[in-house]
């Protein structure tokens, strides 16, 4: 390979690493191209270490490149052959998305569906796809309904579309688009050399097959409890009680002859804020709820301030079961006992149970955290009662495992995403990202 | 004192008691030939401080260690004036009544107190700085941090600014137990250590204790990994803990691993209450001998 053209692939490379999120600019290209000078860049393993070393800098970055150099490094038939199966997968997927476009349509005109429900229309069997198509012609062809019904049919087709998002067992879906080039990020999307753990971390808690819970559990542990260290180690500076910095004081005033003119004061810890984690446990949560008491079991180890709730139709305390010194399987066979668990949610029950029965508990030093996909019963009543709780606290942040494109679909997600901030966490990167920077 | 190439590098770092991959020794080498910090991060006890001292060995160089810790200043990292020596000074002249002091008298490199950067900086003969465990250390020391290690110069306003007369070969270590910022790893080449395989392992063993015997080397090598690939273990057992429980096991005479030995020397390995437990009740000592025979 020529110095030209080397340099050209290492430019191109280091775009496709930096389109998935590594910070990798013009000084760590430099350093990549006089570390390549360094070795003998024939020897596929020396090449592969100096690139590594120079562009890499996080652990969370070792994936991405592992993966893009194993991609983008073959040679060039092989990588011309990936590159054609993945705009192979992308006009297949843009067929798909066509044809249900095509294919669900109200008068002539097709239905606004957005790209994971004709996703989910795709996945369908053949048919199941007729049984649809039929209701809506049927649909089209009853009395009275004009253009009009078309806002009605939507719903209709999106309730269905919802409930076979569930029964069907996958989905196609497309990755983000990441590179710009849709036929490199099919390429990497594709789970080959994924490092396990990485991997797990970045998987969608509902795709977490029932093999994988041991390893995800240990991994978000091991994630919280990191997280907690750093959450108790911050610092900030203060304007009220000060304490006197004695050592600094006499070094300040040693060009006054050693008179004490200036008085200098030292840092004072900040005060760790008090958590409140409120987890919903109903039945549309249920594939979520467990991790995420993995989560808060992890945080609960290394945080004293931390209060946790869990609910559905009622609403229980369950800190002390954290605070036992149990393992985690310990608590959750005991929070595995009580009744919630699977049932329907009433939000409003909860804020209202926790404002009367625990107000010493919310103040203005209370952060709380609420994982929940928002569905409840009487949302009005739940509105007006989360307003009530917000005043109380200093903060609330709300997780929610529902994809950001849907949140757009449903009234709950919007009504609350005005009150208060709303995030995603449908894997455990998402938890450990947001908590680390809205928390910590 | 340079090595010539990555082959020599890694002979001495093998003679200094280090054993590792080709992949280690080349990012070490790219980063002593790139004149930038080396940036180790990985799990406890995978040996990152020790690359820090074996360089150091290596090289023939002195090494100066700076351990980081929360509350860590300038102060503790750069340099301080002997303020006891200058009040003394300040007494003295008016005592005696000598004549009037300047401040440059007081603030000379007689009252200057070298702390570990400076004294890495003003070094005659080039030295290893091991910055141990930099994510301890505040964000405000660490922007500090990145400052020095990118100039190799610092400024000390009753002075002026100091050059480095040898730019120092800087190794820093983190055990990521806070996310360090870009800026800083940005200068840096950056390394990742994972605990050592089977095979690499047995060489470290047989290095450090050639007495233990294949047998021996290679039974608790595979126990340790297994240990560590056990999602239920949360304190995976270290390189130097390996060691520890390899050395006890020469005290005690044995050749080999045994079930009822492993439960006797299971503090050796597993030092939190909560690991041991899991590994009595959960995974046990039989089974993990039928996994590593």
């Amino acid at each position: 390979m020529t110095r030209d053209l080397l340099e050209e692939h290492l430019v191109y490379f280091t775009y496709l690493l930096r389109k998935q999120g590594v910070k990798a600019g013009t000084a760590e290209l430099q350093d990549a191209l006089q570390a390549l000078h360094l070795i003998d860049p024939s020897d596929e393993r020396s090449f592969k270490t100096a690139l590594r070393g120079a562009l890499i800098k996080k652990p969370a970055e070792r994936e991405i490149f592992e993966k893009t150099f194993n991609h983008y490094f073959v040679a060039d038939w092989k990588k011309q052959q990936q590159l054609e199966h993945g705009r192979k997968q992308e006009n297949k997927y843009q067929e798909q998305q066509q044809m249900a476009e095509k294919e669900l349509q109200f008068k002539g005109e097709s239905l606004d569906l957005s790209r994971e429900e004709k996703e989910v229309y795709s996945a369908l069997s053949t048919g199941d796809q007729d049984k649809l198509k039929d209701f809506i012609r049927e649909t089209e062809q009853g009395k009275k309904v004009d253009y009009s019904f078309k806002p009605v049919l939507e719903n209709l087709v999106k309730s269905s579309l919802r409930y076979w998002k569930n029964q069907v067992s996958q989905v196609p879906q497309r990755p983000e688009p990441v590179t710009g080039d849709p036929a490199w990020d099919w390429m990497l999307c594709s789970p080959e050399g994924a490092s396990e753990g990485n991997s797990l971390a970045n998987t969608d808690f509902k795709d977490i097959s029932s093999e994988d819970i041991p390893q995800a559990v240990a991994l978000a542990r091991k994630m919280s409890l990191r997280l907690a260290k750093m959450l108790s180690r911050r610092y900030r500076s203060t304007r009220k009680k000060k304490i006197l910095n004695v050592r600094g004081t006499l070094r300040e005033n040693i060009s006054y002859g050693g008179y004490l003119a200036r008085l200098k004061y030292s840092y004072k810890r900040a005060r760790k804020p008090r958590l409140l984690v409120l987890g919903d446990v109903s039945g549309s949560m249920q594939r979520y709820s467990g991790l995420v008491m993995t989560f808060i079991y992890g945080l609960s180890w290394a945080i004293k301030e931390i209060e946790c709730f869990i609910f559905a139709e009622e609403i229980s305390r369950v800190t002390s079961h954290f605070k036992k010194g149990l393992s985690f399987e310990e608590v959750m066979q005991q929070l595995g006992d009580h009744a919630s668990w699977g049932k329907g949610t009433c939000l409003y029950h909860a804020l209202e149970r926790i404002s009367a029965d625990y107000h010493s508990l919310l103040t203005p030093r209370t952060v709380a955290v609420i994982i929940s996909d928002t569905r409840t019963t009487s949302l009005d009543r739940s509105l007006e009662a989360f307003r009530q709780f917000q005043n109380k606290v200093k903060e609330v942040y709300w997780f929610t495992p529902l994809p950001g494109e849907e949140w757009e679909n449903y009234r709950s997600v919007r009504e609350f995403e005005r009150l208060t901030t709303m995030l995603p966490c449908r894997r455990l990167t998402d938890l450990e990202r947001v908590f680390s920077k809205k928390i910590g | 004192m340079f090595p010539q190439g990555i082959r020599e590098l890694r002979e001495r770092l093998k003679k200094a008691g280090y054993i590792c991959d080709e992949e280690i020794v080349l990012t070490v080498y790219l980063a002593l030939k790139l004149n930038k910090p080396l940036l180790i991060e990985g799990a406890p006890g995978v040996g990152k401080t020790e690359m820090g001292k074996a360089l150091s060995r290596a090289l023939e160089a002195g090494l100066i260690r700076l351990q980081c810790y929360e509350g860590l200043d300038e102060n503790k990292a750069l340099y301080e004036w002997n303020y006891q020596k200058q009040l003394i000074r300040i007494q003295l002249s008016r005592e005696l009544q000598q004549e009037e002091l300047n401040e440059s008298d007081l603030f000379s490199e007689d009252y200057l107190l070298e702390r570990p950067l400076l004294k890495a900086i003003r070094s005659e003969n080039k030295k290893v700085l091991l910055i141990d465990e930099v994510d301890k250390c505040d964000h405000e020391f660490e922007a500090f941090l990145f400052e020095v290690l990118s100039d190799y110069q610092v400024s000390i306003p009753e002075l002026g600014t100091v050059e480095a007369r040898n730019i120092p070969i800087v190794v820093l270590t983190s055990n990521s137990e806070r996310e360090l910022s870009d800026a800083l790893r940005r200068r840096c080449i950056y390394l990742y250590l994972d605990y050592p395989t089977v095979e690499r392992e047995v060489a470290i063993i047989n290095h450090q204790l050639p007495e233990a015997g294949e047998k021996l080397s290679s039974n608790v090598a595979r126990a340790v990994e297994y240990l560590r690939n056990d999602g239920r273990i949360q304190k995976k057992p270290s390189i130097a803990e390996t060691l520890d429980w390899v050395r006890a096991l020469v005290e005690m005479d044995r050749e080999r691993l045994t079930s009822s030995l492993i439960n006797e020397t299971l503090n050796l390995f597993l030092k939190s209450r909560n690991d041991q437990r899991t590994f009595k009740e959960e995974i046990g000592a039989p089974q993990m001998m039928e996994q590593i025979n």
